[in-house]
């Protein structure tokens, strides 16, 4: 009961944001409309930043990996400090230039790099391809959440689709202000919940002290140091999820969307510092787990979290509102991630499919409609297709996102650095990496030391670097 | 393409946080040596930890100190 009520504040509280957000639009215009006209201040953007990166695989999808992997998943901590870490590559730079070009999405950059039409599109698709799929994780978590919650086997497919039509209309009625004005309340909400979360850990300390002993007794493997070929392909998830986190689309659009410099390296500065809480406490919830759910196969493994948190609202009160509040934090963790992904979705769609590459003109107006046509079918798309995957495991969804998405690294990076970079030579690279990326996870070969992608990201970092001595370019001109 | 001042960190700052990242993956441990136990987690994953603590550290003074602002206001 307790739970109803809060989340229906919450939703009110959400909708009234968005309603808020469309008033305070100053045009109709995409840079306003997806970027809240560059006006992110620090609260709003730190908040933002971090409900966007923190998502339904953090609350729902790091315990169930953590509890199968044992604490050789601690890489999970380092892994969300190296996407703002990978950030640094490009981000002073690409800031800079956004601001002065006026750009909306990630692909204006490669579009005004590289002046080529193909090269914009296929980094367009493979992003598109990325997100839908972080989408649909989202809306797996989300469906998983609501069904830990109430115990009942069909409130999965209402969650999802209930859920989903909520972020749909806040994220069309107001934007990217609608978007970071409810990312604020849930980042705040996520972040009291990990408090919750970090105070009730604290006082386990006794019994936590005792936790690597009866695992080992259990299952010893998830205690000991792992082996050289799990070390390797720990640094191979950190480069390729590292780097892949760092070219999510809606990320970029908030380095955009910063209202100056200074607030954005403050944000960033603060996020890199937020896993030593935040994913820390998810990944020893996991862990915790494997003492007290023994033998869980691969799709209940990702439930953990819920499972946890009914043993943890049993023991009084107070614990059972913590419980409620987390909760709550969790699902505001995947509405707000679906949201900005839902957005940026939408964004490049419209700005870079419909416009650059069909070649689509209209008024800002129209496109601005259009967009939010878009944003209705895709989440309509994505909705069908969560209700057919019930049950599949979220990690790997993620890593296939990641294999594809790091692709477009080499080409969006490099064209900072590389000024005789051609579109050609990187569009070649993209080619071979995801050639690669996808043999690889085709034949998913088991005595394989690294990631698909890995291998991929280094055949294509290789062709854009070699190709852009043996084939320079000579179509890129200093801009200012 | 001439030198832009946004790229603020120097080779020696990226080494350093390279290596960072290597040494918070636990390749050189023994095998087997999983006590003494600190903050419930074996030793080598506290160990892990602390590198990680002292990799997020050093990259926000990475960030906040040598990224200068820009006369970049919307």
């Amino acid at each position: 009961m307790l739970m109803l009520v809060l989340f229906c504040l919450y939703l009110c509280i959400l909708m009234m944001l968005a309603w808020l957000g469309r008033r305070r639009a100053t045009s109709k215009t995409p840079h306003d409309f997806y970027l809240a006209g560059g006006k992110l201040g620090f609260l709003v953007l730190i908040c933002t930043l971090f409900a966007t990166q923190y998502s339904g695989n953090t609350f729902m999808g790091f315990p169930g990996k953590a509890y199968r992997m044992g604490y050789a998943y601690m890489m999970s901590v380092t892994f969300m400090m190296c996407i703002v870490t990978f950030y640094l590559l490009y981000a002073p730079a690409l800031r800079a230039r956004a601001v002065l070009r006026g750009y909306v999405t990630p692909c204006d950059w490669i579009h005004d790099r590289y002046r080529n039409r193909g090269l914009t599109s296929v980094c367009a698709v493979l992003m598109c391809i990325a997100m839908l799929n972080y989408l649909l994780a989202q809306l797996l978590a989300m469906g998983n959440a609501v069904e830990g919650l109430t115990g009942r086997p069909g409130s999965f497919a209402v969650g999802v689709l209930f859920l989903s039509v909520v972020i749909v209309l806040y994220e069309t009625v107001g934007g990217m202000r609608a978007v970071a004005w409810t990312d604020t309340l849930q980042g705040i909400m996520m972040f009291v919940a990990v408090l919750i979360l970090g105070g009730y850990l604290l006082t386990q300390h006794e019994e936590l002290a005792l936790l690597p002993a009866r695992i080992l007794e259990l299952e010893p493997d998830k205690v000991r140091p792992p082996e050289l070929k799990v070390c390797v392909k720990w640094l191979s998830f950190l480069c390729l999820a590292g780097l892949g986190g760092a070219m999510y689309p809606q990320g970029i659009q908030r380095i955009f969307a910063a209202k100056s410099t200074r607030v954005l390296r403050w944000s960033l500065g603060a996020m890199v510092l937020l896993p030593l809480l935040t994913v820390f406490f998810a990944y020893f919830m996991g862990i915790m787990a494997i003492e007290q759910f023994p033998g869980l196969g691969k799709a209940q493994s990702d439930q953990v979290m819920t499972r946890m948190l009914d043993l943890i609202s049993t023991q009084g009160p107070v614990l059972y509102f913590g419980v409620t509040l987390l909760l709550l934090g969790a699902l505001a963790a995947m509405m707000s991630t679906a949201d900005s992904v839902l957005l940026s979705l939408s964004s490049i769609v419209i700005q870079d499919i419909v416009v650059k590459t069909i070649g689509y003109s209209a008024s800002d107006e129209k496109l601005l409609k259009l967009g939010k046509i878009s944003s209705w079918v895709l989440m309509g798309i994505v909705v069908v297709v969560a209700l057919q995957l019930q049950g599949i495991t979220l990690f790997r969804l993620l890593v296939i996102k990641f294999d594809l998405l790091v692709q477009v690294a080499p080409a969006f990076i490099l064209g900072l650095y590389l000024p005789r970079l051609g579109a050609g030579t990187a569009l070649v690279g993209i080619a071979a990496g995801c050639a690669v990326a996808v043999a690889g996870f085709a034949l998913d070969p088991k005595w394989a030391w690294v990631h698909p992608g890995t291998v991929g990201l280094g055949v294509n970092l290789f062709i854009c670097v070699v190709g852009s001595f043996l084939f320079p370019s000579e179509s890129f001109e200093q801009k200012p | 393409m001439e030198q832009n001042p946004t790229h603020f960190l120097k080779l020696r700052h990226w080494l350093l946080l390279l290596g960072l990242v290597v040494l918070s993956v636990p390749w050189y441990w023994p095998d087997d040596k999983v006590e003494p136990f600190v903050l419930g987690m074996p030793s080598w994953a506290a160990f892990s930890f602390g590198i990680s603590i002292l990799f997020s550290i050093t990259t926000a003074l990475l960030i906040i100190s040598r990224w200068k602002d820009g006369d970049d206001e919307c």
